[in-house]
């Protein structure tokens, strides 16, 4: 490992020439940020990596089954499982996408669902990423880099070939494909994931393509090509639902693909991930997914929830309001870090400020217990420091199977204070190696 | 009892300068279901391109197609008859988002009180019809007051307003007391522009209720489309590259022979 540490600098000018940023938005403007790497890897080992595999796959499994049932028959609504509240007012639930069944029935295809490992050494799942959940491009080539400048750590440690992404992604939008080419749909250079498009469309053997390269005639999709219009059988998008078709979603989108969703609900084309996910990982769903295992496949959840409180129960609001000053708020409606309040970091009237908000919009919010997460080892400036990290794990679901990337996004928090990870919150990333003994 | 109404629809759309890569979704043929029952009905377009049928999310029929080429102006025309009989309206299944605000339609913090004064009555029935009666005593029928993209919340307050305007408060307010409601647009008898009101699930029945005229629909009503707001089932929708201003004219006759 000593050899991969030598090499951090020249890893991260590496990253640096290939373009491996991550915009973000401060104070409203666009910032392009390098995503510092550290060599360190995180090590998970083979029989734990079991463990998370069977996890992963039968929690990805049931949130698939989930979504065909709302979008459906509604059967866990009707069974009284989940109140139906936390559907219907949630924004990830699209009517619009009623009555439509995806190629294969398939809803999400690359899951990005988010562990913390507890001190306790316990896993628990901290949030469900089913719309367009980005990271693995930033594993996939910083572990081409560390190959190429210390061949021999990987030669000294069995550590699982992760470079088969692209061939796994590639056979994911096979299972989906309609008959065309495979495209990946990226809203263009200004968003905070293009290096990710651009390098996954690589990897994958798929076209890049942007607003005005693909149009809809006969509700088939076409590719504007060189070579004449090319018919398109599969789209992995990386534009949010609401701006994919200005004649379905938000009229005002020039990001989208006009009538798309006529070729879709014709199933003229496969949409990785389906229109309407967002209603499968709101994090007030995510108190229901250790119920829908049970429920749709029969069986016990293999990997924990962190323990979680729904407000909208009289006796867990409750709870939180009295226990405000230990637990991690969130508003259900936010993603990427953004509506995380820790109780402990509020003054008293700011705490009382907050239960007041709870009161009134129990639906809102979610709060969990703080879990005390393990640190890893990271070096800044020579020396090797402590710091929070969690790993986003990849889930890919083929009509056919299930199965997870042997491999994952690490991400840290390069302030020793924070517990917050987030990429759009200035953390760094770490590889992570699965031992495959 | 039933009524045989004969309906014309004209809408054309004019470009200051021509514009291509034209997609639209049409919501402006109506469909059949007891109570409306279609005897025929043609749509044409001009320039004449080929159209997909689809049915929406929300079970309407959706006329979908693409004008490739340069055109300064998009003509649509509807001709056809229908046998309307509210009386034979039979019990459905209601979505249950219908029950929940939409983004055209979401509660504002005085609503509680508004409702609060309304005194309203307990039947689900009376109280659809009080609600009619208070959009209808606190709008004003003012074209040109608002646009597109008001909501319910921006109209109450302004307290002017059209069909849509009046569409939108009564769904709040009615879905705020626990009805499901639904926003419906197709042509009313007569002539003129087309119109928007609303319908109300009562003992299973969408029963159709228009703030604007303050009245229960009657056979003299044929319904284009359904959604929980203006926003789900726009007649028209369209989007073309070009830089151009664009008018619209409508036209539409409703009449029994």
């Amino acid at each position: 490992m000593d050899g991969l540490v030598r090499h951090t600098r020249q890893i991260n000018q590496q990253l640096a020439r290939y373009g491996v940023k991550f915009g973000i938005y401060k104070n409203g403007t666009f910032q392009e940020r390098l995503f510092p790497f550290d060599a360190i890897p995180r090590v998970i080992s083979h029989e734990e990596w079991q463990v998370l595999e069977r996890g992963l796959i039968q929690r990805v499994r049931a949130l698939n089954l989930f979504l065909k049932d709302i979008y459906g028959e509604k059967r866990i609504l009707s069974d009284g499982v989940i109140p139906e509240d936390f559907v219907y007012r949630s924004p990830g639930y699209l009517p619009q996408c009623e009555g439509i069944v995806p190629v294969k029935g398939v809803y999400s295809h690359i899951s990005g669902i988010d562990l913390v490992k507890g001190k306790d050494g316990v896993w628990y799942i901290l949030e469900d990423n089913l719309r367009i959940p980005s990271g693995a491009s930033y594993p996939l080539i910083a572990r081409q880099l560390c190959r190429r400048c210390s061949p021999e750590t990987f030669r000294q440690n069995p550590v699982v070939d992760n470079r088969g992404y692209g061939r796994l992604m590639r056979r994911t939008m096979d299972s989906v494909n309609t008959g065309g080419i495979n495209v990946v749909f990226t809203p263009g250079r200004y968003n905070a994931a293009y290096f990710e498009h651009s390098y996954l469309a690589e990897q994958s053997g798929a076209v890049l393509a942007e607003a005005g390269d693909l149009y809809v005639r006969d509700s088939t999709v076409f590719y504007r090509s060189t070579q004449g219009d090319q018919r398109v059988g599969a789209i992995y998008r990386r534009v949010s639902d609401e701006y994919m078709d200005p004649l379905t979603f938000v009229p005002e989108s020039l990001i989208g693909i006009p009538n798309l969703m006529a070729a879709y609900r014709a199933g003229n084309v496969g949409i990785l991930n389906a229109f309407g996910n967002g209603v499968a990982d709101d994090k007030g769903i995510y108190y229901f997914v250790p119920k829908m295992i049970s429920y749709y496949l029969g069986e016990e959840a293999i990997l924990s929830n962190a323990p979680t409180y729904l407000p909208f129960y009289p006796e867990d609001q409750r709870y939180v309001l009295e226990h405000l000053d230990t637990l991690v708020v969130k508003d259900v409606a936010e993603a990427g870090g953004y509506g995380v309040v820790f109780g402990s970091g509020l003054t008293a009237q700011q705490r009382q400020e907050l239960a007041g908000t709870i009161a009134a919009q129990p639906r809102r919010f979610i709060a969990q217990e703080v879990i005390d997460f393990q640190d890893l080892p990271i070096l800044e400036d020579g020396e090797q420091v402590e710091r929070k990290a969690d790993l986003r794990a990849f889930v890919l679901s083929s009509g056919e199977e299930t199965v997870v990337w042997p491999s994952g996004l690490t991400r840290f928090s390069r302030n020793p204070h924070s517990f917050v990870v987030n990429s759009s919150q200035g953390g760094g990333f770490k590889d992570t190696w699965i031992l495959s003994r | 009892m039933s009524r045989l109404l004969h309906f014309s629809y004209d809408i054309l759309l004019e470009f200051s300068s021509p514009v291509g890569e034209h997609a639209f979704a049409l919501r402006c043929m109506p469909s059949s279901f007891p109570g409306q029952e279609i005897l025929d009905c043609t749509l044409s377009l001009d320039p004449q391109v080929p159209y997909t049928r689809q049915r929406d999310g929300f079970g309407n029929l959706l006329q979908i197609g693409r004008i490739g080429q340069f055109h300064d102006h998009f003509r649509y025309t509807l001709r056809g008859s229908a046998r309307v009989d509210i009386a034979a309206r039979q019990q459905e299944r209601a979505m249950p988002v219908f029950r929940f605000p939409s983004a055209y339609t979401q509660p504002w913090p005085e609503l509680e009180r508004v409702l609060g004064q309304l005194n309203l009555p307990r039947d689900p029935r009376q109280r659809a019809w009080s609600l009619a009666r208070a959009v209808h005593e606190h709008m004003a029928y003012v074209p040109g007051s608002t646009g597109v993209h008001t909501t319910a919340e921006q109209a109450f307050a302004s307290g002017q307003g059209v069909c849509q305007d009046y569409a939108h408060i009564y769904l709040t307010l009615a879905r705020q007391t626990g009805l499901a409601a639904r926003y419906v647009n197709g042509l009313p008898e007569g002539e003129g522009a087309s119109h928007a009101w609303c319908e109300v699930w009562l003992d299973g029945i969408w029963t159709g209720i228009d703030p604007t005229r303050c009245q229960w629909t009657d056979d003299g009503y044929i319904r284009f489309g359904v959604g929980r707001d203006f926003g789900d089932c726009p007649i028209e929708r369209g989007v073309f590259l070009g830089l151009a201003d664009q008018t619209q004219t409508v036209f539409m006759r409703v009449w029994e022979q």
